[in-house]
């Protein structure tokens, strides 16, 4: 990683706000130039950062204008800052190429979380092996380990744990798994996904000598599973 | 319609009075005509008498009268009936001596029996003696000429049509006027008023003039309340800065921890209720009197966006927020500020509503094949049926909800259901599972393909 030669160019007229997201910034491991006004950034200036946050209510040059120009130069991904609640500006900025924006007020862990998600894209893992945790999952020979050790698993089971493993420390949906994992003709029905999930704890808690209570497969209320990013 | 009724039935009444006229002048003439031919018959200057029939008493004369006052020139046919009234032995003999005497030219004399009839005295030619006759007065022949009853109701029929018929016209047009800028958007300048002089020109110049005097008063109001709308949207745009700062340092305040510490949980609470409210505020001025756009956007990354937007308060709430979109975008159609600002307040709700500490609320989308279903739902103290109903009123919330420190203006859920009409999206509101919490759900259509803008994360 070399997340402290990360660059990040703050166009924000605010003195205050402006103070807020370095700061913010430089508190999650990213350095950050700040501009107090509106002028259009040089390929030069561009080349040394890897996101532009932009207010879009500037003196000098216009938002709007900034972001053409950034994007006729660079593909650095643009955060948009619209103070406005108009929806004109904002698809008006995705039009012209910001790849998001936030609707001020915002917080700050908000902003900076988008900061990350746009710097750590693409999110969905999508490569053979997947890795979360103590877990390895081998899509292509379809084999799955925990702390090392095979686990021995069902088609359901493993399609269940790839499901989640793809997207580790995020819910996913009870009906999305009831539709994609499950085989609909023949095991349809929210029973079935607690019992192929309650087996998948049991068999994860075998390979690690744990219980099955510390299983990384957490139930979340209202929505379905989540397979916790970390090891416990 | 109600005009053209009564102008029928002037011109009925017209019509009427027309042929009475003609009738009662028929009848004169008719008085005329008969009393001319007994004059004439007494004058002797009839000729051509001829008499048919084969009743005893009764028969039908022929007279031909030398041309009838000053005006008119050659012969008349005068037919006439007659009744003989002698005595009826000698009647039958008398009959063709009567003829004869009055082809002769005897000497006559005549009385008015009645308004319809006349008797003549004919002097016999046996001295001393004479016979009578009564004469019907042609008059009383049943029928009048089919012209002289169709007459008079062309005649009124016409002077109606000549006399009232450009005043129906001008009616006519200015009601088609006023109609036709009634369809016109909004703003179109008034139709012209009728010119003439008369009663009608008068009443369409008035009407004119007070739709104008309307017309002014609406467009002050609304410049004023567009100039409030302004002012509102201004308000909520300057206050975003200073209120995004004061998170901030909320926010790092609350990082350092001690005595502070619940105190500085309960500031970050209310300034994001702060926050709520103004884009509520921002968006009820706009729903107002404001066009929204229509454009495809990515809703599930504007899920994503409500619900990243409302951790920091849920972890200070003590609350779970959980939210799932699945991992491609889906697209809908409409604007993507009014939906955020529904789902904002929807999420917002099930937060600040919620009543116990490690309570939980989840976010779900789901795809139907040509619908998405946005589910909001909490395990918190929920409504009752009529809360349910009521506090979906502008301006009401629920019972529960009540106390400033958790309600607010009411605005939420009454911006959630025009976003939602403006979206053709349907909203429901109903309890949870066993009657625990509420569930809040937004379906709407689907857009087929890609988005205008780039999906976001």
């Amino acid at each position: 990683m070399v997340a402290a030669m990360r660059c990040v160019l703050v166009i924000e007229d605010d003195l205050a706000l402006g103070q807020q997201v370095v700061a913010g910034l430089e508190r999650a491991g990213l350095a950050a130039h700040w501009w107090r006004t509106g002028r259009i950034p040089s390929e030069d200036d561009l080349a040394q950062v890897v996101l532009v946050i932009l207010d879009l209510m500037l003196p000098g040059v216009a938002g709007l204008d900034i972001l053409a120009a950034i994007r006729s130069a660079s593909d650095v991904p643009v955060l948009v800052l619209s103070a406005r609640q108009d929806s004109v500006d904002k698809v008006r900025a995705l039009e012209l190429g910001a790849d998001d924006y936030v609707t001020k007020p915002f917080w700050p862990d908000e902003l900076i979380e988008r900061v990350r998600a746009r710097l750590r894209r693409p999110t969905l893992q999508r490569s053979d092996r997947v890795c979360v945790g103590a877990l390895t999952i081998d899509e292509h020979a379809r084999r799955a380990e925990h702390g090392g050790r095979a686990l021995e698993l069902t088609r359901v089971e493993f399609e269940l744990l790839l499901a989640l493993a793809c997207r580790a420390g995020r819910p996913v949906a009870r009906s999305w798994l009831l539709e994609h994992v499950l085989d609909p003709e023949r095991e349809a029905g929210s029973r079935t996904l607690d019992v192929h999930v309650s087996r998948l704890r049991k068999k994860l808690a075998e390979a690690s000598g744990g219980a099955a209570e510390s299983s990384p497969i957490e139930t979340v209320w209202g929505i379905g599973y989540r397979l916790r990013a970390e090891a416990p | 319609v109600r005009l053209r009724g009564r102008l029928a039935l002037i011109t009925v009444a017209i019509a009427l009075v027309l042929a009475g006229v003609v009738v009662l002048g028929y009848r004169e003439l008719s008085r005329r005509t008969s009393d001319e031919l007994i004059a004439a018959l007494v004058r002797s200057d009839a000729s051509g008498v001829n008499c048919v029939g084969a009743q005893p008493r009764a028969r039908h004369l022929s007279v031909v009268l030398p041309a009838g006052g000053p005006r008119s020139s050659g012969e008349r046919r005068v037919e006439l009936d007659i009744e003989l009234h002698a005595d009826a032995t000698s009647l039958r003999e008398q009959a063709p001596q009567l003829l004869a005497l009055l082809e002769g030219g005897a000497s006559l004399a005549a009385r008015p029996l009645d308004a319809a009839r006349r008797e003549l005295v004919i002097a016999l030619p046996e001295p001393g003696s004479c016979t009578l006759a009564r004469v019907r007065a042609p008059s009383l022949r049943p029928s009048l000429p089919p012209p002289l009853v169709i007459g008079p109701l062309v005649v009124a029929l016409l002077a109606v049509l000549i006399g009232l018929g450009p005043l129906v016209r001008r009616a006519r047009s200015l009601s088609l006027a006023v109609r036709r800028w009634q369809q016109q958007p909004e703003g179109a300048p008034l139709p012209e008023p009728d010119q003439g002089r008369d009663e009608l020109g008068e009443l369409s110049r008035a009407y004119h003039a007070a739709a104008q005097t309307v017309r002014d008063q609406h467009d002050e109001l609304r410049v004023r309340e567009q100039a409030l709308r302004e002012f509102v949207e201004n308000v909520s745009h300057d206050l975003a800065t200073p209120l995004t700062v004061l998170r901030g340092h909320l926010a790092l305040a609350a990082l350092g921890g001690g005595e502070q510490a619940e105190a500085l949980r309960l500031a970050m609470v209310e300034a994001h209720h702060v926050g709520d409210l103004l884009g509520s505020l921002a968006l009820s001025a706009k729903l107002e009197g404001g066009t929204p756009s229509d454009a495809r956007f990515d809703l599930s990354a504007a899920l994503r966006r409500v619900c990243e937007r409302h951790h920091v308060i849920a972890r200070e709430l003590g609350l779970s927020l959980e939210h799932f979109e699945g991992d491609d975008p889906l697209v809908v159609r409409g604007d993507v500020t009014f939906a955020e600002q529904a789902l904002d307040n929807l999420v917002g709700n099930a937060l600040r509503h919620h009543d116990r500490r490690a309570g939980h609320v989840a976010v779900l989308l789901e795809r139907e094949p040509a619908h998405f279903v946005v589910s909001i739902i909490d395990d918190g103290p929920g409504l009752d049926d009529e809360e349910l109903v009521r506090v979906r009123r502008r301006g009401e919330r629920g019972d529960r909800a009540r106390g400033r420190s958790r309600g607010g203006m009411g605005l939420g859920l009454s911006i959630v259901e025009r976003v939602a009409a403006l979206h053709g999206w349907t909203f429901t509101l109903q309890r949870g599972e066993r009657g625990v919490g509420l569930v809040a759900r937004l379906r709407g259509p689907l857009e087929s393909s890609e988005p205008d803008q780039p999906a976001t994360m």
